[in-house]
């Protein structure tokens, strides 16, 4: 891969994978060394990438991978627990709405993410989470009337755009 | 303010505040990796395909001869390196690549052999288990440039108590030119016990050296490793059921059950009726015609390519007399192909003389749903069986 076209896919992906990354791991600095991890595979994979969408696919699935290693290798280390238990991260510097994704349990928490921010369909929610689709479904379903709960005790009114 | 807008907002300011790091400083890390390639990455590893499990091994387990010549400096290093360069494995890279690996640095011995368990990836049709084995005798080690490995990988009842039942997988693995009593060995193992989250025991029970580059030695061993592989040890596959696609040849009637889109190969797996009578070995060399016979009339075409069945070993078959899976005196026939990468074609069909299969519109990812149309498919056949003698006897009655 050349350094100018490493420096575009880092550019138009960094958000996307940190804050992928930072929705498991919930703690800015590890997110920080996992993004760089995945950009550094970037550089030195031989993957032949058919598209830009497939790059930002590509990135995706391995920034949740690292990531759930990551979360294993941690809990292992006796450093904390996983998931649920997983310490609530600085608030500072998110808005209401993120705040509320980032306190959704983690089975919500990834698919709202994949789907608001990402914008993608749910199949290719189910393709980068390893589910079914009647699964995202369900679970965009049952995240979305948590998220507006917890927005409503917030004091938040928004227009929640479904294509579910 | 919809709260799409809003959340893209916020994510965006929040991942600019809290991820500073340009991508020149990146680049200049990964440039810096590459050159010193010292470092010993963390480790990964998932999958979850126990359905029809050891029918689809088919394919992996007769295509796990695999030989790799080994060099690598001390020890390992990064494990995509060692698959890339040492291996030449190109498909495992890519899966290390993706975090698809699980180190459990397990060892165990026997006698004058030492073997370290050094990396579980691969993906969920071909699970790979990579040792770094030792042989502790300066003599017999100088005298071997290759080792052969039998290496069984069973659930952990199955290995106790029902090994007999069962083969080994087998790998070569030939001496690292700097260690001169190290050899690196990856092995293919059964991915129907080779999953995610439930322990799997993987044994080396027998050790073959090449003593002067003619003849092997055999040396039983018992070396034994549990195995419990994390989420993310192995790739995904995509599969996809089907139920009431079907092709006929000579009198026997394959239906296409399940293909398993893998990375290092394409998987087809049929049923169909046991044609004969009595025990089956009987009808073996019969059964064994028909299915390679089939198969070697198959073509997978796409948008992409055509691809045809593998010349070695590309097809298997197994015919359960005992109802094992559910279904007695059903037969089984796999028909490998190399890698389709599924998500990347536009179509794929099964193609059979004039008979063809849509393998991406007519699949579900649903095991369950193929399950109900298969039965909604014999029912309907069942239903036309009994119109027609309901037909017949209408006639009859007429007739009288």
């Amino acid at each position: 891969m050349t350094d100018e076209l490493f420096l575009r896919y880092y550019e138009k992906y960094r958000n996307s994978v940190f804050s992928v990354i930072f929705g498991y791991v919930k703690d800015r600095d590890d997110a920080s060394d996992i993004s760089q991890e995945v950009f550094m595979k970037l550089f030195g994979t031989k993957q032949d990438f058919e598209s830009e969408e497939h790059v930002k696919a590509w990135l995706i699935r391995v920034g949740i991978n690292l990531s759930k290693n990551h979360l294993r290798d941690t809990a292992r280390a006796g450093l904390s627990e996983l998931d649920e238990n997983t310490p609530a991260p600085e608030k500072e510097d998110m808005g209401d709405v993120m705040a509320a994704v980032t306190e959704l349990p983690e089975k919500y928490r990834l698919p709202i993410h994949l789907f608001y921010y990402e914008e993608m369909s749910i199949k290719e929610i189910a393709r980068s989470l390893g589910l079914m689709e009647a699964t995202v479904k369900t679970r965009l379903n049952r995240g979305r009337k948590k998220l507006e709960k917890a927005l409503r005790k917030e004091g938040g009114s928004y227009e929640y755009q479904y294509r579910i | 303010m919809s709260i799409n807008t809003e959340y893209k907002r916020e994510v965006d300011s929040f991942c600019e505040k809290a991820y500073t790091i340009s991508g020149e400083e990146v680049l200049a890390m990964a440039k810096r990796n590459e050159i010193n390639s010292g470092e010993k990455i963390k480790v990964k590893g998932v999958r979850s395909m126990r359905t029809i499990g050891f029918v689809a091994a088919a394919c992996v387990a007769f295509s796990s001869v695999t030989a790799f010549a080994a060099a690598g400096a001390a020890g390992y290093g990064p494990m995509a390196g060692l698959f890339r360069e040492t291996l030449h494995d190109e498909v495992t890279a890519s899966i290390v690549d993706e975090g698809h690996i699980y180190t459990p640095m397990m060892t165990a011995s026997d006698g004058i052999f030492r073997a370290d368990l050094i990396a579980v990836t691969g993906d969920g049709a071909a699970p790979k288990l990579l040792f770094d084995f030792y042989i502790d005798d300066p003599e017999v080690a100088a005298a071997n440039d290759e080792v052969r490995l039998l290496v069984y990988t069973l659930g952990e009842e199955q290995y106790r108590n029902e090994l007999d039942k069962y083969g080994p997988n087998e790998a070569y693995g030939k001496r690292d030119p700097e260690i001169n009593n190290l050899y690196h060995v990856s092995v293919t193992g059964t991915p129907f016990w080779m999953t995610t989250g439930e322990p799997f025991i993987a044994a080396i029970r027998q050790v073959g050296l090449d003593i002067e580059g003619d003849y092997w030695t055999e040396h039983e061993v018992n070396m034994e490793y549990l195995v419990t592989a994390p989420e993310t040890a192995f790739r995904e596959t995509v599969t996809k059921y089907y139920g009431g696609e079907y092709l006929d040849n000579d009198g026997v009637r394959y239906n296409l059950t399940m293909a398993d889109f893998g990375s290092y190969g394409t998987d087809l797996l049929f049923w169909f009726q046991y044609p004969g009578s009595g025990e089956p070995e009987v009808f073996e060399n019969d059964i064994q015609e028909k299915c390679q016979e089939t198969a070697d009339r198959f073509v997978i075409v796409t948008d992409k390519g055509e691809y045809r069945i593998k010349e070695e070993n590309g097809v298997g078959y197994y015919c359960d007399t005992e109802a094992e899976t559910g279904f007695k005196d059903r037969c089984y026939m796999t028909a490998c192909f190399d890698a389709v990468d599924i998500e990347g074609v536009q179509w794929a069909e099964l193609r059979f003389g004039d008979t063809v299969i849509d393998l991406i519109g007519s699949g579900s990812d649903d095991q369950e749903e193929q399950a109900e149309q298969e039965d909604q498919q014999e029912q309907n056949e069942g239903n036309e069986q009994e119109q027609t003698e309901e037909d017949t006897q209408d006639v009859k009655s007429e007739q009288e």
